[in-house]
């Protein structure tokens, strides 16, 4: 039985063929540092890197390569942005789905005095926008909005949220771990402050790596979260300002980085637009196969509309684990269940504490393969 | 030589100056400490191509310094 990888949300299987080579090129033919000499390995090395953030800034509408900060990973660069911009105290604003990846280290700043709020959404998870304006305080020193939902797919409005942070002069920071590589997002044209990506999910990169896109206004604001050495500035002991050294201390993740570069030159050559109508084909696919199935709630919205390949199903009146050691054991069907980090989302959608099974897709996902995830749904 | 803060800056500029004139990278002089590790070396000869890409504002000002080596000696230049 071959298996069916249906847990992109988690990580995104297969990567793109180039990535594993260009991988395996660093660690094998070049292995030089990155950012610290002079000789010429070092410097294709440094080309990659340079290659990277001119590869995300095109990706995201980003005019500052130099603000293109490449992190270990979506989880770091929220780090970043909540630790930098509320290390003084003040009041965020969050959505009701948040990732623990904000919620987590949100709640270690409550404890010194950070408070939030969260924007109530309806049903299908869509953000209430009415009720954002309410929420602001004078002390308000950002908002953090989960782009898509890595529960129930629903995409928020962005471009909603940012006009009422602009007129308010407060910075908004995009979560697009479930956006990223699978919908066009203008960072320049939302006005965002910062847009968090991981490498490894829609992007289609390897682990260990991602990136943080800052807004030049918003970078001068906020402190680094870890400092060290950059290569740069090497006669001072203290952090350089020039960027993006200020954010980018230690030797980072470099077959990462070249993973991450050739998965995104894979993305460019496809081209986004390619992509999305795949994507909306499988979801229409899936929606249609769920409809009228009975004992499985879909959570989220029930179109294509707003929403990437990311379906949470809870199976009333089975414990969702036992299914999903059924969808593999039985099917093939890889999925994961539980509470996928979000224990905000599933509070919010109304299946906390019995998680949900979650079916993601990714652009190399088959419409054969969703039809084997929906025969397998309606046998069970 | 031309010295930079960063390694990005110093990548960019390699890239930009590329097909205008031959350029190297070497090792940043110990007299140019307040800059990243790499520089840009370019020959006396290509110094007019350089000079007239410098002054066209084909690199951003305020993300190098300009030198001019003699004798192992760094000799700052500015542009009008």
């Amino acid at each position: 039985m071959k298996p069916i990888y249906l847990d992109n949300a988690a990580t995104s299987f297969p990567k793109p063929m180039e990535v594993g080579p260009a991988m395996l090129r660093y660690l094998q033919q070049e292995g030089a540092p990155v950012g610290r000499a002079a000789y010429a390995a070092a410097r294709r090395a440094d080309g990659v890197v340079y290659d990277l953030r001119e590869r995300l800034c095109r990706l995201f509408h980003f005019a500052h390569p130099d603000h293109a900060i490449l992190t270990s990973g979506a989880t770091f660069g929220l780090n970043l942005v909540l630790r930098g911009a509320l290390c003084k105290g003040g009041h965020c604003i969050v959505s009701a789905l948040e990732h623990n990846a904000v919620m987590r280290p949100l709640n270690q700043l409550a404890d010194l005095g950070v408070t939030f709020d969260r924007i109530p959404c309806n049903g299908e998870g869509r953000m209430n926008l009415a009720a954002l304006p309410s929420l602001f305080r004078p002390d308000t020193k950002l908002v953090v909005i989960a782009h898509g939902s890595n529960l129930c797919g629903v995409v928020q409005d962005l471009a909603g949220v940012a006009k009422l942070c602009r007129e308010r002069g407060v910075p908004l920071v995009a979560d697009c771990a479930q956006t990223a590589g699978h919908l066009d997002i203008d960072m320049t044209g939302l006005g965002l402050s910062a847009l968090v990506v991981p490498g490894h999910k829609g992007l289609l990169g390897p682990g260990g790596v991602g990136s943080v896109l800052l807004d030049p206004a918003f970078a001068k604001r906020i402190p680094p979260l870890i400092a060290g050495g950059t290569g740069s500035r090497s006669d001072l002991e203290t952090q350089p300002h020039l960027m993006p050294d200020r954010f980018e201390s230690g030797t980072p993740n470099v077959p990462g980085i070249y993973g991450l570069n050739a998965s995104l030159e894979f993305l460019e050559s496809v081209g986004l637009d390619k992509i999305r109508a795949h994507e909306v084909a499988l979801m229409e696919r899936f929606l249609a196969g769920m409809e009228g199935v009975e004992g499985v709630r879909l959570l989220g919205p029930k179109t294509t509309e707003n929403r990437v390949g990311v379906f949470a199903l809870d199976f009333e009146g089975k414990d969702n684990a036992e299914v999903a050691f059924r969808l593999e054991t039985e099917y093939g069907i890889l999925t994961r269940c539980g509470l996928h980090c979000t224990p905000a989302a599933h509070r919010t959608l109304g299946t906390y504490p019995q998680g949900a099974v979650r079916f993601s897709f990714s652009c190399f996902t088959t419409g054969d393969e969703v039809d084997a995830a929906i025969q397998a749904v309606k046998a069970i | 030589m031309l010295s930079f803060q960063s390694t990005h800056a110093a990548m960019g500029a390699e890239r930009a100056l590329g097909p205008v004139v031959p350029v190297k990278t070497m090792p940043t002089l110990r007299q140019v400490s307040a800059s990243c590790g790499v520089s840009l070396r370019v020959e006396p000869r290509h110094w007019p191509a350089l000079r007239a890409f410098l002054e066209s504002d084909g690199l951003a000002r305020e993300d190098y310094l300009l030198f001019r080596v003699e004798d192992g000696i760094a000799h700052p230049l500015t542009l009008s």
